[in-house]
C-alpha cells in the first residue's frame, strides 16, 4: 500500500496536464465540461500545449496573452475549473 | 492491438480529418503525425493560418467541431496539436513534401522536426481543397423491349474520381440509324457521378454492401430522371444490376 502510494506520488510529479487530469480522477468531469462548454474546450486545448520545454521558447506578446487568458478566464478558464476541485 | 495497426488507422483517420478541415475552408498548411521522444506518443500536428487569424483557442474550437462531426476514435482531442503558420516544423515538413522521391504519407525517422525531438514522423501531402472532392461513377444502360415502351435498365458501378466538380447525370449517349426517329431508338446509356459526402469519404465505409447499394440507388434515380425527360412515357424495369 505504501509502495502504491509512492508510485502514485511519482506519477503526479510531472507536467503532463493530460496525465495529471487522469491521476486526479478528473478526466470524466473535464471531458463532460468540454463537450458542453466550448469556451472551456478551447481554453483547455491551449493550456494542454504548454510543456516544461515550451516555457523556454520565445513567444510573442499575443501568444503569451492567449495562454494567460486560457488559464485565468472567468468563468471558462482552466484554473477556475481546477479550483472547483480543490 | 499492435502498434502498426494503430498507426495505420491513425494515418487513415488523420487523412479524413484534414480532408474534412480543408473542405470546411479551415486552412491546413501542413499536417503530420509525430511520435515525440519525450512523450513516446503520437500527436497530430496541423499548422494552420486559422491559428494566426483567430487565435489558438478559437482555431481549436473549430477543429474540434469537425473532429466531433467525424466521430473517429483514432484521434483524441488531446492528440491534436494546432500550431501557427510560422511554426518551425512547417519548413521541415515542406522540405520533405517537396523531395522528388517523396511518397505519401512520407515516413521519416528524423530525430528533429522544428523544435521537437522526434522518433518517427508521418507527413501528409499538400491538401488542395479542390482535389478532395470525391465522386463515384455509375452507368445505367436502357434497352427497349421490342417495339414497346418498356425499357430494361442495368446499373454498373464505375470507379472513384477525386477532384471532379461535376456531379449528377453528366452524359446521355444513344445510337440510331440514319432516318430513325427518337421513338425508334432502342438503346441509351446515362453516366452519373454520385457525390460522396465528405463525412463518408472512407474506404472501409464505401466498400460496405449497404453503402454500395445506397450509392447505386442514388445513381439510378438521377439516371432515370434524365432518361424520362427524353422518354416521359417510358416504363423502366430493372435488370440484375452489376453492383
Amino acid at each position: 500500500m505504501i509502495f502504491a502510494a509512492k508510485d502514485f506520488l511519482n506519477n503526479c510529479w510531472i507536467h503532463d496536464l493530460e496525465k495529471l487530469v487522469e491521476n486526479a480522477d478528473l478526466k470524466v468531469d473535464r471531458d463532460g465540461l468540454s463537450s458542453t462548454n466550448k469556451a472551456f474546450q478551447g481554453y483547455w486545448a491551449v493550456a494542454k500545449d504548454w510543456t516544461e520545454k515550451s516555457r523556454y521558447d520565445v513567444k510573442t506578446e499575443s501568444q503569451a496573452k492567449e495562454l494567460i487568458e486560457a488559464i485565468t478566464h472567468e468563468p471558462d478558464g482552466v484554473l477556475p475549473w481546477i479550483r472547483k476541485h480543490w | 492491438m499492435d502498434t502498426q495497426t494503430l498507426v495505420d488507422d491513425k494515418i487513415h483517420a488523420g487523412q479524413r480529418f484534414i480532408t474534412r478541415l480543408a473542405q470546411k475552408k479551415f486552412e491546413v498548411i501542413v499536417a503530420c503525425w509525430v511520435k515525440t521522444s519525450e512523450e513516446d506518443d503520437w500527436f497530430l500536428y496541423i499548422a494552420s493560418g486559422e491559428v494566426d487569424k483567430k487565435g489558438l483557442a478559437e482555431a481549436y474550437r473549430e477543429a474540434y467541431r469537425v473532429l466531433e462531426e467525424l466521430d473517429m476514435p483514432w484521434i483524441t482531442a488531446s492528440q491534436l496539436k494546432l500550431v501557427r503558420s510560422d511554426d518551425p516544423l512547417v519548413a521541415d515538413v515542406k522540405e520533405t513534401q517537396h523531395l522528388p522521391t517523396a511518397a505519401f504519407p512520407a515516413i521519416s525517422h528524423r530525430p528533429q522536426l522544428g523544435d521537437m525531438s522526434t522518433q518517427e514522423v508521418y507527413i501528409y501531402p499538400d491538401v488542395d481543397p479542390d482535389k478532395v472532392l470525391l465522386r463515384q461513377e455509375f452507368s445505367v444502360t436502357y434497352v427497349r423491349q421490342e417495339n414497346t415502351n418498356i425499357w430494361n435498365a442495368t446499373t454498373r458501378e464505375g470507379g472513384f474520381h477525386r477532384g471532379v466538380r461535376a456531379k449528377g447525370a453528366v452524359s446521355y449517349t444513344t445510337a440510331f440509324y440514319e432516318g430513325e426517329k427518337p421513338e425508334d431508338q432502342r438503346f441509351a446509356i446515362v453516366s452519373v457521378l454520385v457525390e460522396i459526402d465528405p463525412r463518408f469519404d472512407d474506404r472501409a465505409f464505401l466498400e460496405r454492401p449497404d453503402t454500395r447499394r445506397m450509392l447505386a440507388d442514388q445513381a439510378r434515380r438521377m439516371a432515370d430522371e434524365l432518361f424520362t425527360s427524353k422518354y416521359p412515357e417510358a416504363i423502366i424495369q430493372r435488370d440484375v444490376d452489376h453492383v
